[in-house]
């Protein structure tokens, strides 16, 4: 009986055990597997969004500015696209000039201008009598009936003035006229005053009563003037905002208005066609228009170009980008490897980031130079001479604290203590930042070194002493090439830490715009860097969302070298390690 | 205590020990190393309590005794290995051919250059046999490739490594085998050139063929060498050695020439300890 119940106990035993091993396996599969869902959930958009840095569908606005600025010989396929596109273009060209100087915007002006001087002559000319007698007459009277002549002399030009503006209105054409209009307008007081002046050879006015025939004479006109200009204005400003919406789209439409741009965001177009998309909607497809609420205010508006310029030439330059969108921009599939070696152009909306790699180069190989060996030494002190004393104690706790102090804290103990007090540099420089984050990793260095040397097996140390080994040369040739592979595990990783970190370098060496720095230069001058430009594309760039694909791609490339970086840690360890093992 | 009511009688004081012990230790110039009244304590702990013993010159000693009795402590003395243990402190007299091992002018790293050490287990260093058995000649500055080769090629010889290993020198240590590996830590200490050759149980982890190995080896060097060996083996303590000091609970019990020890232990203690009734 009794030994049958030891078996089943034990076959329980053996049972439970089973399960419980199995469901360990499968609890870590688990864990695995949740922790590989979090890296791609957290990596995957990162990976997608910073790919399209590089592989994206570049528009011929990217190749022209390829050519152009950064003198890259273009592929004869690319500029025969080029080419296509830039004839696509020319009958939206000749549209928007049409539309601006229209053939009959001469002869209305001529029109304007024969009925303008018609009315402005009569002061001196035909009406002059008439106005001699108004003159000659006491004030209240005068006033009364200088208004009376003002309106009958004006009421023809006034006539003409307004059926022009209907004209105008009908074909949409009002861009000529609002101009005519407002030159007339600053003519007027000119105009009239030389008119009296001519008026005055008959009869002598007092300087007071010039005055008041002066701005009796100007009112009408130039009030009529100016509301019908302010009535056309609306309507030209809604083109306008279409016009520049278009201009962001494709670029400047002649060369002239390429010449009078400055910045590159206005000489080239929508480079990527997700941006020419984004474009598309949101500043030709829609614009914004001023407008007044019940409550008189002015407020803008998002209307939709299609419905408010119906039935106009304006409506028709709509269509035809609709219709010829693709040919104009020829997008087609590229990957602009460029991105990594190119300079940023106008605040990186053009080009690479080739300064922000090459300065976070510099930044981590300065770091490194500077904490590897003081670490290493500060290790091989602690672990292998340091006796141990309070001052010891004391040094090693300032170790510990200083690990546990916020990267900002450095930064500004950088800007503080390297650049105001020592003056390292005169103001921000790579040798600042350098020095800064290597402070930074320092902490991490001696403790992961120390912890290497610590774990040499205690045999090594006592086979070397044996043979006559002095201290230096037992650490030299045995101790330290055995604690090499985790020591350097410890370095790498923390050269990805300073590769990563933004706060220490804001004030000691990052700068947000500029060139690739020359390897000479690190001393004096601040540099781009990864981490910082990130930062600072995300919250201080004025136009964030046309950048936002830069962003990315300097994301992903940081992450890509920081896991480079540990992944040739772990390489390297695993190589060393395999050298000592046999 | 269980141990010290089963001896009969209890160990005597050190002072106290059987004079025959005294006469055998014979002359000063005979001895290499000399102990006298030496005592080892591990912080408040008395490792060591009192040995005044010594290894002849030109002599295998053999140390024996229980478990945590001292043994390997004594024996690191002597070439001061304790320094690395913290809070490790002697009192008493351990003298190198007349000189104050632990005097503090004296220097450590020529004191070791002249005793040498195999440990317990093997330890070499993660380098090539070559690398490993030329440490201790380049430390002492020789730097010609021939010559290295030389003393290379000739301790390993004399460690009976040489055939095993003369094809793969340059391959690394820890692809041994256990016992190569201790034959060529022995060719490692033998390379320096040593006056005196302390092994801490250099067979405990070898085989019998690698022991025998060995044995022989350390009969092939005594003469040349002044050899101390600690080992729990009585059989190997009776075959290799000249003289054996028996250590029990930290004291020097009985030291004596080995055929006479074993043939004849005067205490109790020796008696039954190497009759196997303890330890
Ligand atoms: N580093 C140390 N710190 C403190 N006590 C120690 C240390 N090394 C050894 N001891 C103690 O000293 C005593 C003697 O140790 P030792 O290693 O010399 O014994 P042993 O005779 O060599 O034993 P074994 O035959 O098991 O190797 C033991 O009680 C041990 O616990
Ligand atoms: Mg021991």
């Amino acid at each position: 009986m009794g030994v049958i119940a030891k078996k089943n106990v034990e076959k329980m035993n053996d049972s439970t055990r089973k399960v419980l091993d199995k469901s360990f396996t499968a609890l870590s599969y688990c864990a695995l597997a949740a922790m590989g869902a979090a890296v791609l959930l957290f990596l995957l958009p990162i990976a997608i969004n910073g790919a399209g840095a590089v592989f994206f569908n570049a528009t011929v606005e990217h190749w022209k500015f390829l050519e152009e600025n950064l003198g890259r010989e273009l592929q004869p396929e690319v500029s025969e696209r080029i080419r296509l596109a830039d004839e696509a273009r020319v009958p939206l060209v000749q549209m928007i000039d049409e539309f601006e100087n229209p053939p009959f915007a001469a002869e209305l002006e001529e029109s304007l201008r024969k009925s303008f001087g018609d009315a402005v002559k009569g002061i001196s000319g035909a009406r002059a009598d008439e106005l001699s007698k108004i003159v000659s007459l006491e004030n209240p009277e005068r006033a009364r009936r200088l208004k009376e002549f003002s309106a009958r002399l004006w009421a023809s030009f006034v006539d003409t003035a307004q059926k022009a503006r209907a004209k105008s209105g009908e074909d949409g054409t009002s861009i000529p006229l609002e101009k005519i209009l407002h030159a007339l307008e600053e003519e007027l007081t000119d105009r009239v005053k030389a008119e009296i002046s001519n008026f005055e050879k008959r009869a002598k006015l007092k300087f007071s009563v010039r005055q008041q025939v002066r701005r009796a004479l100007c009112a009408p006109a130039s009030k009529e003037l100016l509301s019908e200009a302010e009535k056309l204005h609306a309507q030209n400003a809604a083109y306008q905002e279409f016009k520049s919406g278009v201009e962001e789209l494709l670029g400047p439409l002649s060369a002239e208005r390429k010449e009078e741009l400055k910045l590159l965001r206005q000489r080239y177009g929508q480079p990527r066609l997700d941006l020419a998309e984004n474009v598309m909607d949101k500043s030709v497809r829609t614009i914004s228009v001023r407008e007044r609420d019940s409550a008189g205010t002015e407020i803008l508006k998002r209307v939709s170009s299609a419905e408010f310029f119906k039935g106009t030439k304006v409506g028709e330059m709509l269509r035809y980008i609709e219709g010829n969108f693709t040919a104009m921009l020829r997008p087609e599939f590229t990957a602009y490897w460029g991105f990594f070696f190119d300079d940023p152009y106008d605040s990186n909306i053009f080009g690479g980031i080739w300064p922000m790699i090459l300065g976070t180069f510099y930044l981590t190989a300065g770091s490194m130079i500077i904490a590897a060996p003081l670490g290493i030494c500060a290790a091989i002190y602690f672990s292998e001479y340091a006796k141990p004393c309070r001052l010891v104690s004391i040094l090693q706790m300032c170790v510990g604290t200083l690990a546990g102090v916020p990267s900002i804290v450095f930064g500004l103990f950088g800007l503080a203590f390297l650049i105001n007090t020592l003056k390292v540099s005169d103001s921000k420089s790579v040798l600042a930042g350098a020095i800064t984050l290597a402070l930074l990793v320092l902490p991490t260095i001696i403790r992961s070194c120390e912890e290497a040397l610590k774990a040499v097996p205690r045999s090594y140390r006592e086979a070397a002493f044996g043979l006559g080994a002095g201290k230096w040369k037992a650490i030299r040739s045995v101790i330290l090439p055995a604690a090499l592979p985790s020591m350097l595990t410890g370095i790498i990783i923390s050269m990805g830490r300073a590769a990563g970190e933004t706060a220490p370098i804001i004030f000691t060496a990052a700068t947000s715009a500029g060139a690739a720095l020359a390897l000479g230069d690190v001393f004096t001058q601040p540099t781009p860097a990864l981490p910082w430009n990130i930062y600072n594309l995300c919250s201080e760039h004025e136009m964030a969302e046309r950048v936002a694909h830069v962003q990315y791609g300097m994301v992903l490339t940081l992450i890509a070298i920081v896991l480079a970086l540990n992944f040739a840690a772990i390489l390297i360890r695993a190589k060393l390690q395999r050298k000592m093992k046999a | 205590m269980t141990q010290t009511e089963t001896l009969q009688p209890p160990p005597e004081p050190a002072e106290k020990r059987p004079a025959a012990t005294a006469a055998e230790c014979g002359q000063d110039e005979d001895f290499a190393v000399r102990a006298e009244n030496f005592s080892v304590y591990y912080g408040s702990f008395h490792a060591v309590k009192n040995v005044s013993t010594g290894f002849r010159r030109g002599k295998v000693t053999a140390i024996i005794g229980p478990s945590g009795c001292g043994k390997s402590t004594f024996l690191r003395c002597v070439n001061r290995m304790n320094d690395l243990v913290e809070g490790c402190t002697t009192s008493g007299l351990l003298a190198l051919d007349g000189v104050d091992i632990y005097h503090k002018r004296l220097d450590v790293v020529e004191l070791r250059r002249r005793v040498g050490m195999v440990f317990q287990r093997p330890n070499p260093f993660p380098k090539s046999i070559y690398e490993n058995v030329a440490f201790g000649a380049r430390l002492k500055g020789v730097s010609s490739r021939s010559k290295l080769d030389e003393i290379v090629e000739s301790s390993l010889r004399r460690a009976a490594l040489w055939d095993e290993v003369k094809d793969r020198l340059n391959s690394n240590a820890l692809g041994m085998s256990g016992g190569q590996q201790q034959r060529m830590c022995i060719a490692r200490a033998l390379a320096i050139s040593p006056e005196v050759l302390l092994m801490d149980e250099p067979c405990s982890a070898l085989d019998p063929k690698s022991t025998a190995r060995i044995e022989d080896l350390i009969a092939e060097l005594s003469g040349e060498y002044t050899i101390a060996i600690v080992t729990h083996n009585m059989q190997q303590a009776a075959r290799v050695s000249d003289f054996t000091a028996f250590f029990y609970e930290g004291s020097l019990i009985e030291y004596g020439a080995t055929d006479r020890l074993f043939t004849n232990p005067q205490c109790a203690a020796t008696n039954d300890y190497i009759t196997g009734r303890f330890g």
